[in-house]
């Protein structure tokens, strides 16, 4: 059984290519963060190695090893994790790497191949990556090389051109609402909150059911930033520098909380523009309708722009604090409500 | 594996396979038919272009039992042995893995042991890009005269890397991006053999595709054979590509042209959905607004599209805009769908663009109503910004020096008061606005030149330094007014020589007498007017009264 759902061209591909055994030495799965790289990857490695006839069957011992992390033939190299704070090397290694090449060389062990997956191949570093080249190419006949990318812009095409690149897209946001309620039996009011939040990847959707933290603490984000659009400037100046401080720890959290913002500025622009139909937070129609009749559209298009600006600018090392600080000062405020409310209130 | 990938099977086994690279396989043909072989040859070009391919040919050709001048047989014991890479003597070195100076000398070092079974000992070096430079230095001595049984080739994605010195030492072959063409007809020929029913139109949309690259057009033959087995459809290939049906493109760019932003939207997302390239679709749209704007233009002559097609775009071209195809295919065409691959937004942001009326074009109260139809709730906020301006001007106008500071900020906000007598404002104002207007335009141009071209007894004196840091932001009859960016050169400007200086060297240019008068404008500094719009209070106002 095929672990991964809905990838059905790039699973059916992979069985057909199982059954005629014209399976390639190495593929390259590129898809979204959550999207089931990762799970494809492994029901792979499980394909290969599985000792029933259906293949993979994941009751077999071999694939039972495989899910465990435990068989001797298959192996997951991706950032290695220095330390204690979770942070992490910053690039795949040419230490790793050598001990692929190694490895590879060597004929597998107990399975029937060598499978070795490397997450992250866009973090290969230029060396790394060289070093990977020849091996890739023309591995001994018991090697499959399975690369995990998110992005294989980042990759040199040379490594590109070796792997059978298949490329695995989000669900369509429907699919996963029905595939968590009918699969997971998950209540459909739900099912339908966290597809929308999921963006088509199931991956995400799912660990949210599992973590119920993931969901909460999302909200309380949310919550923050939407208190963060009706305070004075005092106020969200202490939350860029909250966020600043966060970004020098790890800068996966502040991404994702500009994520989470561009978010709700472009159900702010659906909302407006009327496509009530692809708006991500459901759960907040209310807040949305009442907050469009603050903003023109011109408004609402220009801070979009600004968010997109900012994440791009701390990708490329702008000082993290100025560009939060300068995105808060960007935020089209409600200045006119703000000195219109406290005279509204006088009279009563 | 049972089976190897297309591009290992199908790697060419003779120069004559080698597709594309006339210039490369017809010298190296020469070279062995005379005998001429050098000692050191460089292959470079982009990936999947036959490099490595013409490496090991040129080794069989060398060595090869039968031949030995001109193409490998292939059928004596030595090609086979190389072809399968179980040579002693053909040596394929991964630079990229033994990239250090201690590599090196152990190469060296056996460089100089005669050849087993072979005439020649062959070092293949691939990626050579990646020796360091101390390991590159290490070879030079050997690369310029090694032992006369031994040839060196160098391959390489990235010549530009290589150290000069090795470049210099051998001979260089430039591969180039294989043309569609050629790779139509080698994958045409690959399907022979496999056994493949494809059309051929297929076949250029592979060749299309994957941009002169010979490898990737075989991995992506291979998925396909895979996935649909031995007859592909062109449908079929299309999908793999994500290309859409340009029906789709066509619905978003008459949307764009209608203004819908709903529908447009909608579009978009649909087009997602269905788990379609978006980067794929914009190309796509761009290249149709591109037909579009060529049908506006009446240059249509080169438009490659069937007669129905293009009466209907006719009829979408009648209804557009110049400007608006233009914004369109400019927006469009600088969107960059690079990083954030499966987001809507970015093309959803130029939809919005688009149908955003600019200020330029259209008076903003006029076509703010054309957007705000489709949804009844949003429209009040829409409207207020206009009135607000038209009510706040005149207020403004009131105070004198505050006007002055509107006429350089707008020139209509600066006629609007002049011209209250006649009801259309858009209609010309009368002749001496505009002649005013364009006076100090010139005299705006031309200020820098106006002082340094003052009379030689004025020119030096500070009232002439002091002009330098004003700028004149307005003419009333007969009055110049400049605005200085500091008080304190204002106030020296006041004092009545500098004046008088000033108005001399002002009324020289302007052949008539003219007064002067100064006003303090800050300058547009942006974290100023952020400040004013959070409240904080101007305080040299205070100071000036």
């Amino acid at each position: 059984m095929w672990q991964v759902v809905g990838q059905d061209r790039v699973v059916s591909l992979l069985q057909r290519s199982l059954e005629t055994g014209s399976l390639a030495h190495a593929y390259l799965l590129v898809g979204s963060p959550h999207v089931g790289k990762m799970t494809l990857a492994l029901n792979m490695a499980q394909a290969l190695n599985c000792l029933a006839y259906e293949r993979p069957c994941g009751e077999c011992a071999s694939c039972q090893k495989i899910v465990s992390v435990g068989h001797s033939d298959v192996q997951v190299i991706g950032r290695l994790t220095l330390g204690e704070d979770l942070s992490e090397d910053k690039l795949i290694s040419t230490e790793q790497i050598k001990e692929i090449q190694h490895s590879a060389s060597l004929p597998p062990f107990e399975g029937r191949y060598k499978v070795f997956i490397v997450e992250g191949a866009e973090l290969l570093s230029t060396e790394a990556a060289n070093r990977m080249l020849k091996t890739l190419e023309e591995p001994i006949s018991t090697v499959v090389f399975i690369l995990l990318a998110v992005n294989d812009r980042l990759m040199p095409a040379t490594v590109v051109s070796r792997c059978q690149r298949l490329e695995l897209t989000p669900m369509p946001v429907a699919e996963v609402e029905s595939t968590l309620s009918s699969r997971w039996g998950i209540e459909s009011s739900r099912a339908r909150l966290l597809a929308r939040f999921s963006h088509g990847c199931l991956g995400w959707a799912l660990e949210a059911v599992s973590d119920d933290g993931l969901l909460t603490r999302r909200a309380e984000k949310m919550d923050r930033l939407l208190k963060v659009v009706n305070a004075d400037y005092e106020e969200r100046f202490t939350y860029a520098s909250q966020l600043a401080s966060r970004f020098t720890q790890n800068r996966g959290t502040v991404q994702e909380i500009l994520d989470l913002w561009l978010d709700w500025w472009r159900d702010l622009l659906l909302v407006w523009i009327g496509c009530r139909d692809f708006i991500t937070n459901i759960d907040r129609l209310a807040t949305l309708d009442g907050m469009i009749g603050g903003y023109s559209l011109t408004q609402i298009k220009a801070y979009i722009d600004n968010l997109r600006a900012a994440g791009e600018q701390l990708r490329q090392n702008a000082n993290p604090r100025l560009v939060l600080e300068v995105l808060m000062l960007d935020m089209p405020g409600k200045e006119e409500h703000r000195q219109v409310k406290p005279a509204a209130q006088l009279p009563v | 594996m049972s089976s190897q990938v297309f591009y290992r099977r199908w790697r060419p086994q003779t120069l004559a396979d080698i597709i594309g690279q006339a210039q490369v396989t017809q010298t190296l043909l020469n070279a062995l038919r005379s005998g001429h072989i050098s000692h050191a040859y460089l292959f470079c070009g982009p990936w999947g272009t036959g490099k490595t391919s013409a490496g090991r040919i040129l080794a069989k050709a060398v060595n090869c039992l039968n031949n030995g001048q001109g193409e490998p047989c292939n059928a004596c014991a030595l090609c086979q042995a190389i072809t399968e890479g179980t040579a002693l003597d053909v040596i394929e070195v991964d630079a990229a893995s033994n990239r250090g100076i201690d590599e090196i000398r152990n190469l060296r070092e056996k460089v100089n042991y005669a050849s087993n079974q072979a005439r020649y000992k062959v070092y293949i070096i691939d990626e050579v890009h990646m020796l360091t430079k101390e390991a590159s230095n290490a070879l030079l001595k050997t690369l310029e005269e090694p032992p006369p049984h031994i040839i060196f080739i160098l391959a390489t994605t990235e010549a530009h890397k290589v150290l000069p010195t090795i470049l210099s030492r051998c001979q260089r072959f430039d591969f180039r991006r294989i043309s569609q063409a050629d790779v139509v007809t080698k994958l045409t020929s690959i399907c022979q053999a496999e056994g493949i029913k494809i059309e051929p139109e297929s076949l250029r949309l592979i060749a299309r595709a994957t941009i002169g690259s010979l490898r990737d057009a075989e991995n992506l033959l291979e998925q396909l054979t895979t996935y649909y087995s031995a007859k592909i459809e062109i449908q079929q290939v299309q999908s793999v590509l994500g290309i859409t049906d340009d029906w789709r493109a066509r619905e978003l760019v008459s949307n764009i042209i209608n203004n819908d932003v709903s529908a447009g939207v909608a579009t978009i997302n649909n087009v997602n959905r269905d788990g379609l390239d978006l980067r794929q679709f914009n190309r796509e749209l761009v290249e149709y607004l591109r037909v579009l704007l060529l049908l506006k233009t009446d240059s249509a002559d080169t438009v490659d599209l069937s007669v129905e097609e293009i009466k209907e775009l006719k009829d979408l071209a009648t209804k557009a805009t110049l400007p608006q195809i233009l914004k369109a295919v400019k927006l469009f065409g600088q969107l960059k769908l690079g990083l954030d691959n499966y987001s809507t937004l970015p093309l959803e942001l130029a939809l919005v663009d688009c149908t955003l009326p600019s200020a330029e074009e259209k008076p903003i109260v006029k076509v703010e109503p054309e957007i705000a139809p489709p949804m009844k709730k949003a429209s009040p906020p829409t409207s207020p910004p206009p009135i607000e301006k038209t009510i706040t001007e005149p207020e403004v106008t009131n105070e004198p020096a505050a006007s002055l500071l509107m006429t350089q900020e707008a020139p209509a906000a600066k006629r609007k008061p002049v011209s209250t007598s006649k009801p259309p404002v858009a209609e010309p104002t009368p002749a001496s606005a505009p002649a005013a207007g364009s006076e100090i335009k010139h005299l705006q141009q031309n200020w820098r030149q106006i002082i340094k071209e003052a009379p030689p007894g004025i020119s030096r004196t500070p009232a002439a330094a002091l002009l330098r840091s004003a700028e004149p932001s307005a003419i009333e009859e007969n009055t110049v007014i400049l605005s200085f960016k500091y008080p304190l050169h204002k106030e020296n400007m006041e004092k009545p020589d500098n004046q008088q200086i000033a108005e001399q060297i002002i009324s020289r240019f302007l052949e008539r007498s003219c007064r002067v008068r100064c006003i303090y404008k800050p300058e547009d500094n942006h974290l100023v007017e952020e400040a004013l719009k959070i409240g904080a209070q101007k305080i040299i106002e205070a100071e000036e009264k």
